[in-house]
């Protein structure tokens, strides 16, 4: 059991709570996906799990340590994230970007070795952007961005693995390809814990789902065919879906016209 | 070690280091009166062995030229080096350490100093350096507790800078409007110079330069981590924080001591550290030295112009830093455009 959050709290403005009480077990080798409506405070609970936000109340641990006890170096050799916003205007190449993933392992003079290098190129492999790797980081498309940030990610070999949408640029066969490689890494003893938004996709190669609702609680954590639920759904994103799971476990969404809304 | 492979890069620092020693050499040679160069090995072998003359020549090399040559590298140096960490930290190629008040916080010490003491100070531990530190310290304080609730560290801290440093300039002008007839001396020494350098102050830039290479060198990977942003940088291991407060410490630090003995040199640490970029990338890890040796470079010669060209009156150097960095960057500007768009 290596991430735990306990009775996590968080508010940016004082007492307008993003998240309330949040209590969490990551169960290791496994995908945990955490879905939620926008502004549920998703991107929020993952940036306290690495101690990138100081919640007000409650804490995050790993392996026994509390995150906030931890130097932040320490943390990214145990915990990598992958953003959501990227970083444009960046002016390094795909290279120098995914080098900068072996910050945490540097030796004092800050040189990089050959093994440095070898990590980065199998991480850029990886993810299907080896192709990529003279390019400059600015000139590539939101969903090169997206893989070479994954790449960093994996270059900085920590076990556990933070991803914040890493699917919203890439396109289907990408988005399988994504879950595919997260699936494999699970495998060699990951711990991946990625936020999304799809319901068709994701939920085939997530183990457990967290179920955030607009208040910042946690309404629901269990395997998808648990929370997959029409009710369940509907009530936390306020859609009018009905999910309807075949015997081989995929899903179909359908979605009852009359009851849809404009954007308000 | 992949970083070696970078040719070109060794290349350029290796040249950089090939025109200082070339730069410091002329700078020992020309002046009021000329010295060849032979005669100025003799003399540094007499020096070294012990067996020196104490003729014009060896007064004049090392009383004068050289103690002023090694303000000048060490200031160049240490501007620069300070100007690179201000667009690090601020994420922002127009950040300079006079954009945030630095500069104008120790200036407007040193004329008080001036004004009060009613002399220019030669010395390093008098009125007009210490008054000048204190002051460039000062500012440097209020502007960090002024900026330091922020959530937006960088741009808050950017936007109080620019606001102590037009107030300090404010006060500069009024001074300067009531200083009666030292105005002249005070716009000089505000213009920027190296005449009132000697070994003490040379000895103390060039600890001050060497530190702060030394450090920076050490910092350089943090730095490049620290340009894809505060959250990013976190999650790679980071301590943001940590690193933004010390890199601030050192740009006041530096700015202050060098403001207090040459007065405002501009445009160094705003030129060199973009030529260096144009020329050898973004990677830190080989901006810091070649942002370092281009601004010793470029002050010693900007400096040896301003003593020579209208000998025996002084030019202020600042005029020189701008005429000779300016066109230069804006060559090698076209050029990377040019080659970029064709």
């Amino acid at each position: 059991m290596s991430l735990i959050v306990k009775n996590l709290s968080f508010a940016y403005r004082k007492n307008k709570w993003v998240l309330r009480n949040i209590n969490l077990v990551i169960k290791d080798n496994c995908i945990t996906g955490l879905f939620g409506p926008n502004g549920s405070g998703k991107s929020t609970l993952l940036r306290c799990l690495n101690g990138g936000l100081k919640p007000q109340i409650g804490s995050v641990s790993h392996n026994d340590e509390r995150i906030d006890a931890l130097p932040p170096g320490e943390i990214a050799k145990r915990i990598a994230v992958v953003p959501q916003q990227i970083p444009i205007n960046i002016p390094f190449s795909v290279l120098q970007m995914v080098m900068l993933g072996r910050y945490a392992h540097r030796n004092i003079f800050g040189i990089s070795t050959t093994k440095d290098y070898d990590i980065v190129l199998t991480s850029l492999e990886r993810v299907g952007a080896a192709h990529l790797v003279d390019l400059p980081f600015d000139e590539l498309s939101g969903g090169e961005r997206q893989k070479v940030i994954l790449a960093q990610a994996l270059a900085q070999q920590a076990k556990t693995l933070l991803l914040d949408e890493p699917a919203s640029h890439l396109d289907i066969s990408h988005q399988l390809a994504l879950f595919s490689l997260l699936r494999s890494l699970t495998k060699e003893g990951y711990t991946i814990f990625v936020i999304c938004h799809d319901l068709i996709i994701s939920p085939l190669f997530t183990d457990l789902i967290v179920l955030l609702n607009n208040n910042g609680e946690i309404v629901a954590h269990g395997p998808p065919k648990d929370i997959l639920t029409s009710e369940l759904i509907t009530a936390v994103f306020q859609a009018p879906i009905s999910l309807c799971r075949k015997s081989d476990s995929s899903i179909t969404v359908s979605i009852d016209p009359n009851l849809l809304n404009p954007l308000a | 070690m992949y970083d070696f492979r970078k040719t070109h890069t060794f290349l350029v620092i290796f040249g950089l280091i090939l025109g200082v020693l070339l730069a410091l050499l002329i700078g020992l040679m020309v002046g009021s009166v000329k010295i060849s160069a032979t005669d100025i090995a003799n003399r540094i072998i007499d020096k070294i062995s012990g067996t020196a003359l104490d003729d014009s020549i060896s007064r004049i090399i090392f009383l004068s030229r050289l103690p002023r040559l090694i303000s000048a590298a060490s200031s160049g140096c240490a501007l620069a080096l300070a100007g690179l960490s201000t667009q690090t930290l601020f994420k922002n190629p127009l950040a300079t350490p006079s954009v945030i008040g630095i500069s104008n916080g120790a200036a407007l010490g040193a004329i008080i100093a001036q004004l009060v003491s009613n002399k220019l100070s030669l010395g390093f531990f008098e009125l007009v350096p210490l008054c000048s530190i204190l002051s460039g310290l000062t500012t440097t304080a209020i502007i960090f507790v002024l900026s330091r609730k922020s959530i937006f560290f960088g741009y808050s801290l950017l936007l109080a800078g620019i606001a102590i440093s037009s107030i300090c300039s404010s006060i500069m002008t009024a001074l300067l409007y009531i200083s009666g007839e030292r105005l002249q001396s005070i716009m000089f020494w505000l213009m920027g110079g190296l005449w009132l350098t000697n070994w003490t102050s040379a000895s103390i830039l060039m600890l001050l330069a060497f530190l702060v290479l030394i450090i920076l060198l050490f910092l350089s990977p943090s730095m490049n981590v620290a340009l894809i942003g505060e959250g990013p940088a976190h999650n790679l291991g980071l301590n943001v924080k940590k690193f933004q407060q010390l890199l601030l410490a050192i740009i006041a630090i530096t700015t202050s001591l060098v403001v207090s003995v040459t007065g405002v040199i501009g445009f160094i640490g705003l030129v060199v550290p973009h030529l260096a970029r144009l020329i050898i990338g973004t990677d830190n890890r080989f901006l810091v030295p070649a942002s370092a040796l281009g601004g010793a470079f470029l002050l010693i010669v900007a400096d040896t112009l301003a003593r020579t060209l209208a000998s025996p009156a002084e030019i202020p150097v600042g005029i020189f830093t701008a005429i000779i960095g300016a066109p230069i960057f804006l060559w090698i500007l076209q050029k990377k455009i040019s080659q970029t768009y064709t």
